[in-house]
């Protein structure tokens, strides 16, 4: 009996999935447990085991192609068996049996406080098929000709089916509304496709700016002495412990955290989340986006530890093949962009976490030093973004306060931490 | 252009063909002493004498049958059905003789016959009297059939149908014969097989034959004013049906609406829309809709019948869900 691989849905927020390659040929023999596919999801390109053993029969989304969860993908079974058969089959199955969209628990960041009254209600998500986008023959003819993007139409006619009126407006409504200069009009246009990836920053950072309400604390750090002590510490490492600045950034600001666990939490539905481990989402630039991986449990690893982490999910970041269980479930943001020369700046918060911090590049600043002279610090910028549904102000500058102290006396960390 | 009715306008074909034809004749209940019951056949009589314009006795079966046997033999007879109603007695020999007797004598008989009369609701006449015929004769293979009540299309069909070699089945309606519409002088026919656009559009496709062109017609001038505009396709012949008409008009206006008078359980609106969604599938934009006699039998109460007929009212809320309005 033939088996039908459908997508698989690899992320909480993917939504559909792209075949990136077949690593199989049609015909080819495929074994159960070993990688099949690479599919983009909307984070990254993953690697996905085939489901059974046999021959890879028909492949029915190939490379480069998307299609909704939980699609059938492709085809496996013995040598010459019928595939056209399996697909039907399993489609009369998939009809018939009222399939159940089946819900999926969505994981937080381990919660384990036992005081707070935490239900999973409503962090359950659930998956359902994309149905097929309802719309008249006409409109998927004149979509499929003028190369329309049917899934971004509001159909009007009944259950928003969509209608030749819908495409009218959508193609020259739009123009004819504004009679203005349309935007960019004259320049050439390369267009760039959305990614996956694309797709989801967009939505979430929108998501984040229009539901959560930010604002903004800004405290400059003297890091003369921790770029010392720095210094002289990772001069007697071996090369695979050294450790960055940012790497002290993420060690000092998980310690100030758990002093301050109003900001590692956040805002849900009917309560507001408290996190009692540090779960660090780390900001990472790659080409085509930004993905934050996470150091799980920064709270409880020393700074080599950290950077060690660091480095590896940055690595396979850069490789594209982080996993769900890479990026999911932060606590908290650090984003630095101080190696790239920006002394301060805001950043938007990763949802649904209650905050962020930038982290600005450490300048040569002349200061009034301690004992009255004028002199150079080393100074540093962060800048703290907050959901005020969840931190207020006053609660932000203690966190703050706690952070520039654990900066400017790293030796303090070990015994307020 | 003469103004004729649509009695004086078959009286004419009939008449013309006789005279050119002499193996032309007509039979049927009352057609010779009484002129016709609804007075098609007035005057022949007296023209054409006993021999070629024949009353026969109340029995459908048999001058149906006996028209077959004439057919076979070389004529070409023209049988009046007082009603389509009445023809139900001789489907037997319309359906098992008239329609297959060319297959199943491998060529050698035809029947060139023509078998006429009124169908549907006339007014008032209760639900034995007010069938239409067109959905139970038109799936069986072998015949052809006819259906129209505008004057001039009357003429020039029938004629066409008496000379055709195969039994032409003429529908007409009783309601119409003494409606009157000009009709072109001298000889002419319009060929079995070919529609006619009544009306140009270029909203919906509203697909309509015999009385319902009328409703047709006037459900379109009424739309108008709110700026829709209907395209009435008549196929006047149901078989052949001209397919390709309707299909241009559908790939023209991405809409149909199916207009018949009669059931519309496994009706000829049914085969149309079957056809439509076949060929045209890509340029619809919206599910075709029918409107159709409600499935009862036709009351007698007069108010009753209106309703039980398609009225102007479903036919505009039908053009209206196929345009989303």
């Amino acid at each position: 009996m033939a088996t039908v691989m459908e997508m698989p849905k690899l992320s909480d927020t993917m939504s559909e999935g792209s075949v990136a390659h077949w690593l199989k040929k049609e015909g080819e023999k495929v074994s159960a447990g070993l990688p099949v596919i690479e599919i983009d999801t909307d984070k990254a390109t993953m690697e996905y085991e085939c489901p059974a053993s046999g021959i890879l029969l028909k492949i029915l989304v190939g490379d480069g192609q998307k299609c909704p969860l939980q699609a059938p993908i492709a085809v496996i079974g013995k040598e010459g068996e019928n595939w056209e058969e399996a697909l039907e089959k399993y489609k009369a199955k998939k009809g018939g049996a009222a399939s159940a969209p089946h819900a999926e628990a969505k994981k937080e960041a381990p919660a384990k406080s036992s005081s707070a009254n935490v239900t999973a209600s409503s962090a359950k998500t659930t998956t359902v098929p994309d149905a097929a986008v309802k719309a008249s023959p006409l409109a998927k003819k004149i979509a499929a000709d003028k190369g329309i993007n049917l899934s971004s139409i509001q159909g009007s006619g009944p259950n928003g089916r969509i209608v030749q009126r819908d495409l009218d407006q959508a193609s020259g409504g739009a123009s004819s509304a504004s009679p203005a200069i349309a935007f960019g009009s004259g320049a050439e246009v390369e267009k760039i496709p959305h990614t996956n990836m694309r797709k989801t920053i967009a939505r979430r950072l929108a998501e984040s700016v229009n539901t959560a309400p930010h604002f903004f604390l800004t405290v400059s750090i003297n890091m003369t002495n921790l770029l010392n002590w720095r210094k002289e510490v990772v001069a007697k490492l071996p090369e695979n412990e050294k450790f960055s600045v940012n790497d002290l950034v993420i060690f000092l600001t998980s310690r100030a955290l758990k002093r301050h666990p109003a900001l590692n939490s956040s805002w849900q539905d009917e309560y507001v989340a408290q996190y009692r481990d540090v779960h660090m989402s780390v900001a990472v630039a790659l080409p085509n986006g930004l993905m934050t991986p996470v150091v799980r449990h920064a709270d409880k690893l020393t700074v080599v530890q950290i950077s060690q982490e660091t480095k590896r999910l940055v690595k396979i970041a850069k490789e594209g093949k982080l996993q769900p269980n890479d990026y999911a479930g932060g606590t908290f943001s650090v984003s630095n962009l101080g190696m790239a020369g920006i002394e301060s700046f805001t950043a938007i918060i990763n949802p649904p976490q209650a905050a962020i911090l930038a982290v600005g590049a450490t300048v040569p600043t002349p200061a009034i030093l301690p004992n009255g002279t004028v002199g150079v610090e080393q100074r540093m910028k962060v800048t703290l973004s907050c959901d005020h549904r969840v931190v207020d102000g006053a609660v932000g500058a203690e966190f703050l306060k706690t952070l520039k102290q654990f900066f400017e006396d790293p030796v303090s960390a070990l015994f307020l931490g | 252009m003469a103004i004729l009715t649509l009695r004086e306008a078959l009286n004419q074909a009939l008449t013309e063909e006789m005279e050119r034809d002499p193996s032309v004749f007509i039979m049927g209940e009352e057609v010779a002493q009484y002129d016709g019951a609804y007075k098609v056949t007035k005057g022949m009589l007296a023209k054409f004498g006993p021999m070629r314009v024949v009353d026969s006795p109340i029995s459908e079966a048999g001058f149906a049958g006996l028209g077959v046997g004439a057919a076979m033999c070389g004529l070409r007879p023209v049988i009046e059905m007082m009603t389509w109603n009445f023809a139900i007695q001789a489907f037997d020999q319309i359906i098992n003789h008239a329609a297959k007797m060319l297959y199943m004598s491998g060529g050698q008989y035809k029947v060139p016959m023509v078998i006429r009369g009124p169908h549907g609701a006339a007014h008032m006449l209760g639900a034995q009297h007010s069938q239409c015929v067109d959905h139970m004769l038109v799936n069986c293979p072998g015949l052809k059939i006819v259906s129209t009540v505008i004057p001039a299309e009357a003429k020039g069909l029938m004629k066409s149908a008496i000379r055709d070699d195969n039994t032409v089945l003429f529908l007409e309606s009783e309601m119409l014969y003494g409606r009157s519409g000009e009709v072109p002088e001298g000889e002419y026919t319009i060929p079995l097989g070919v529609g006619d656009i009544k009306r140009e559009g270029t909203d919906v496709t509203l697909v309509a034959w015999n009385k319902m062109v009328l409703l047709a017609l006037d459900v379109a001038a009424e739309l108008e004013k709110e700026g829709i505009s209907v395209e009435i396709v008549d196929p006047r012949t149901l078989m052949p049906l001209d397919e390709d008409m309707i299909f241009n008009s559908v790939r023209k206006t991405n809409r149909l609406v199916v207009l018949e008078e009669g059931w519309g359980v496994a009706s000829f609106g049914c085969h149309i829309v079957d056809r439509v969604v076949k060929e045209c599938f890509d340029y619809l934009d919206a599910p075709p809709e029918r409107v159709t006699n409600l499935f009862v039998p036709m009351p007698y109460n007069e108010r009753l019948e209106h309703e039980v007929m398609p009225t102007a009212e479903r036919t505009i809320s039908a053009i209206k869900a196929v345009l989303y309005k």
